[in-house]
């Protein structure tokens, strides 16, 4: 007998990064002190009223574009009506008739695409937190400007549907709409889930809330699902419910709140007219896309040859990959400059050398990144002396060539100075002179060693074996 | 048993969040009724193929630049709560009581 | 010292008279002398209205001063913020000298559902002044003022204007801005004015409209705003619809309206029969539309964040059903429980978007006849003012009053209502007021009507009784 499948969808909020908030102008920022954000209008004050910020318009339009979703041909609000204590005006300001986008998809990394039902504009609830009977209200996040993204339920397990938040987060992260940092709650994410029956018939569908990470989200649909599945093989029955994820136990319970099934009263939101969304307004949103993730990775696996790891990290923010493939352009070998961003400048940023920390911070261009990666491919510098090279470079903007020489990081590759080594190379280590006079070339490693031991790592190692051989074959008589 | 009537203005009640004292509930369901009975005369019009009119403003003014302006100071803002802690509103229990 | 004159004279009568009036909820005497003394000392008038004493209506928001919109729900509410029309007149030069009673939150036409004291008729204390902008009307009949901002939504200042004896006009939607005016219904609300004549109301529409970033629904209008002054009507196309003649059923108001007619015949105008076929559907969608709308805007009133709170049964939900239950009076109740019924899932569509649709075609129609006509005249109330108590239990007559104001609203356009002469009931003389609509965006040019009309027939100059008991 088959198991009755899970089936999964996702409600995703991504707050936009604009300075100011949907429908009036004050700013919006993580860590600001409690009501200290707020004005008239965000805090439904009596006569107040909704402006549209044009710039969340803009940043929503381009997360439904990376969608690929089909666009709505006038910008139309609605209010949706419920009472709760995050809710300033008694209704929150959403897209219902006309949702921005329709009909979009998202390629998950087994290439297999969901469906976006929807992507629409909706304003932020303040945040309320409960201890000691009481509950307690910051506005500071009311009317912060949100885009929904509601997928079709079509994941079938807790893996794809972590996947799916994972892409859909980095997709909304390349098309510029925000942070979408889920610890500092600009990235939230529900879930809904319900086991269809062998035959086909639909289960009774749970929403999860309060999930903080990708970990939660995978977590609690796994556990969720084995719930459901233990309820029905003991024949009870699954009620329609939300649940809430307690992390700590590791368990969905039920919301204490009992909820009537909610009447919205909609109602066209009358001090907001609608717009029209003109096709200019759509190009410009369309050409301020970068290339998208999911193109980006097929690009840098096949016709790059990256590593699929080092394609990750080079797709860990849109600045990485804007910074690749502006050092690429100038460099022979992609490969070597996605290694040396993932590993040596990596973390060189992560010591925070010189003070940097992020790309953005780097006094010098991937030009230049290219024109060192280039030195170490060549052998012109040693892999040490470039990486000296690098940090230099991190303190102040100068070329990497010029740095090679005025740090004295030059490869000797022959002459009398490669030759003076490898006769005290081969001075220090007389066993393996010896073992090297009587043929076994396995000691020409260990006499290379030596000779880039006192070459301070400057010798090239070709030609300095290619020197240790020759002394020696000088010295028969 | 409740009148059909009185049963419509309860919900009504419920989801405007307004508490009526038992003693107004019939009067304002038969003005709930009345009224509705008056209103019903729309009911004999045509409006197939008339699309709703829902604002009056069909040349509205632009949005707003996405420029930072001054909230207000959060003492102004919390001066007509009726309690506040910790630079918070603070209101009964949202979630119903013991937890 | 006129500015300072000019406030001390008012603060005299309202001394005089509110007592009687209840028109006023808020006065602010050392603000208003203070304002006045500074105006006097400025050796330029900043406009027409500089140093001019004014009123506002409950319901626009005057920061740091009590602003309830006669509410209980808002009782010692002081909004953090102003009115945009308030903060142009007052840099415009005018003196705001308080705030008036009114119908809580605009639910009423007779100034009796405020929930601090009913407002009486200047002209007969046992009778109504109209509503919701009782108080304006009220204050300006008995001079406190020579003007007030108000609001009109289905007739909130033109009918109070009418049955109170005064000019009051309501711009075409979208002239003037609605932030800081306490939301009724969003697409109807039109901030107005009442004064002593449509002379003083082309000044404050000059100061107080345009374009304001802070509310969406206002637009650019390029017109200049007021026509010049004319002698007579020739040339100018007066529809008048019989059906809404045949609503005034008492004969000498009747007789009154029709003489008021015979005037604009006499100063050179055309009257064209006009037919409006939806004209009569307007008092159900507006009291529809409008009630769903003002159910959505007051949800806001939960007192969590500013007004009263009642505890109720120390729940959230408990703590906002008590708290409106104490803060919404009775025809508030009504207007909020019909409204969310007819939101409610299942109705909406049979009762909201029905109503959206007809007034469609009210608008469609009404704004249509402006091919054949200048403006359409006819009666603003089908009566003159009704005693106090006559319909306070009887929502559906309350409703009726509307019947020649809501078409108007629902369709945005520019109203006036102008005093047309007055007709005696009981040995007192109760004014009637002829109500003069303009095509979309035709403020200027209604008003430009009204005027001449005003200049030739002086019924504005009429004085209430009451204020020639003041010596």
């Amino acid at each position: 007998m088959t198991r009755p499948e899970p089936v999964i969808g996702l409600e995703v909020h991504c707050q936009l990064g604009t300075l100011s908030k949907l429908f009036c102008g004050c700013a919006h920022r993580f860590g600001a002190e409690p009501c200290t954000l707020a004005c008239e209008t965000c805090s439904g004050q009596p006569g107040a009223l909704p402006v549209l910020n044009e710039d969340a318009l803009d940043l929503a339009l381009r997360a439904a574009l990376a969608l690929g979703c089909e666009l709505v041909p006038r910008i139309a609000f609605d209010r949706k009506h419920y009472s709760y204590c995050d809710l300033p005006k008694g209704f929150q300001v959403t897209q219902a008739r006309m949702p921005l986008g329709t009909g979009g998809s998202i390629e998950l990394d087994s290439g297999c695409r969901v469906r976006i039902e929807r992507i629409h504009i909706e304003e932020d609830a303040a945040k309320s937190v409960h201890r000691a009977g009481a509950s307690f209200i910051d506005i500071n996040r009311a009317g912060v400007p949100l885009v929904e993204c509601v997928t079709a339920p079509e994941l079938g397990s807790a893996h794809d549907a972590r996947d799916c938040l994972v892409r859909l987060r980095e997709l909304l992260v390349f098309a510029g709409a925000g942070e979408c940092d889920m610890e500092r709650g600009s990235l939230r994410c529900d879930v809904n889930v319900s086991l269809r029956a062998p035959d086909g018939t639909a289960g009774a569908r749970v929403e999860i809330k309060n999930l903080n990470s990708f970990a939660h989200v995978h977590d609690a649909l796994a556990h969720e699902i084995a719930r459901q599945r233990g309820m029905l093989a003991s024949g009870a029955t699954i009620a329609r419910e939300t649940r809430l994820w307690d992390p700590e136990r590791g368990e969905t319970r039920a919301m204490r709140e009992k909820e009537s099934a909610a009447d919205y009263r909609w109602l066209p939101e009358p001090d907001l007219p609608e717009v029209a969304l003109d096709r200019a307004r759509i190009a410009r949103a369309a050409a301020a896309l970068p290339e998208l993730p999911m193109a980006r990775r097929r690009r840098y696996r096949t016709e790059l040859r990256i590593d699929p790891e080092l394609t990750e990290v080079l797709l860990e923010s849109p600045a990485k990959a804007e910074f690749f493939d502006a050092a690429v352009r100038h460099a022979r070998d992609p490969r070597a400059i996605a290694s040396w961003m993932a590993n040596e400048l990596r973390s060189l940023l992560r010591e925070r050398a010189h003070g940097v920390a992020t790309l953005d911070e780097l006094p010098f261009k991937p030009f230049d990144f290219a024109e060192l990666v280039e030195l170490a491919s060549s052998g012109r510098a040693s892999r040490t002396a470039a990486r000296t090279i690098l940090r230099e470079m991190l303190r102040t903007p100068r070329a990497p060539r010029e740095l090679l020489r005025t740090l004295g990081l030059e490869r000797i590759e022959e002459g009398p100075e490669l030759d003076e080594l490898c006769r005290r190379a081969l001075e220090a280590r007389p066993a393996a002179l010896a073992d090297l006079r009587a043929g076994k070339l396995r000691a020409l490693e260990a006499l290379l060693g030596a000779a880039l031991a006192l070459s301070g790592g400057r010798a090239h190692p070709d030609a300095a074996r290619a020197t240790l051989v020759r002394l020696v074959q000088e010295e028969r008589p | 048993m409740p009148h059909p009537a009185e049963e419509r203005l309860l919900r009504a009640a419920e989801l405007a969040r307004i508490a009526l004292e038992p003693h107004e509930v019939p009067a304002l369901a038969r003005d709930l009724e009345r009224t509705l009975a008056a209103w019903a005369s729309l009911s004999a019009l045509d409006v197939e193929h008339v699309e709703p009119l829902w604002s009056l403003a069909e040349s509205p003014g632009p949005g707003r630049a996405d420029r930072v302006a001054p909230s207000l100071e959060r003492g102004e803002l919390l001066a007509g709560a009726a309690e506040v802690e910790d630079g918070m509103l603070r209101v009964p229990d949202a979630l119903g009581g013991a937890r | 010292m006129k500015a300072r004159a000019a406030v001390e004279s008012a603060l005299a009568r309202i001394e005089g008279l509110e007592g009687e009036l209840g028109a006023l909820l808020d006065v602010d005497e050392d603000g208003a002398r203070a304002r006045a003394d500074v105006l006097d000392r400025e050796s330029e008038p900043r406009s027409p209205l500089h140093g001019v004493p004014f009123l506002v209506k409950a319901n626009l928001c005057w920061r740091g001063r009590p602003t309830s919109a006669a509410s209980r729900a808002l009782e010692g509410y002081r909004p953090p913020y102003d009115a945009t029309v308030l903060a142009q007149l007052v840099a415009a030069g005018a003196n705001p000298l308080g705030s008036c009673n009114m119908d809580e939150f605009g639910f009423g036409s007779s100034g009796e559902h405020s929930s601090f004291g009913a407002t009486r008729n200047p002209w007969d204390l046992s009778r109504s002044p109209g509503g919701s902008s009782s108080g304006c009307a009220a204050a300006v009949a008995a001079g406190f003022a020579p003007f007030a901002l108000a609001s009109d939504t289905g007739g909130s200042v033109r009918q109070p204007a009418a049955l109170c004896g005064i000019s009051g006009f309501k711009p075409s939607y979208g002239r003037l801005s609605r932030h800081g005016l306490i939301a009724f219904a969003s697409s109807l609300d039109t901030v107005g004015v009442l004064a002593d004549s449509i002379e003083r109301i082309e000044q404050v529409l000059a100061i107080a409209s345009g374009l304001d970033p802070r509310d969406a629904t206002t637009r650019a209008l390029p017109e200049v705003f007021a026509e010049a002054p004319r002698e007579h009507l020739r040339g100018v196309r007066i529809g008048v619809d019989r059906h809404a003649l045949e609503l005034v059923t008492h004969s000498a108001s009747r007789a009154c309206v029709e003489s008021a007619l015979d005037a604009l015949r006499a100063l050179g105008a055309e009257l064209i029969p006009i037919e409006l076929a939806f004209a009569r559907h307007a008092v159900a969608t507006y009291q529809l539309i409008s009630s769903c709308e003002a159910a959505s805007n007051l949800a806001r009133y939960d007192g969590l964040r500013y007004g009263p709170r009642e505890r109720g049964d120390a729940t959230l939900q408990g703590s906002i059903a008590a708290t409106r239950g104490a803060g919404l009076g009775r025809e508030a109740r009504r207007r909020v429980l019909l409204g969310t019924f007819a939101l409610s899932q299942g109705e909406r569509e049979a009762w909201l978007e029905r109503a959206a649709r007809v007034r469609r075609l009210v608008r469609d129609e009404l704004s249509a006849c402006f091919e054949r006509i200048d403006v359409l005249v006819g009666p603003t109330v089908p009566e003159p003012a009704f005693r106090l108590g006559e319909r306070l239990d009887d929502p559906l007559a309350m409703y009726a009053c509307d019947a020649l104001t809501a078409p108007a609203s629902l369709a945005g356009l520019p109203a006036a209502s102008v005093p047309c002469g007055s007709v005696e009931e009981d040995g007192v003389a109760l004014p009637l007021g002829l109500q003069l609509v303009g095509a979309p965006l035709a403020d200027a040019r209604v008003l430009a009507i009204a005027r001449c009309f005003q200049s030739a027939t002086a019924h504005h100059r009429a004085q209430p009784p009451l204020c020639g008991s003041l010596s």
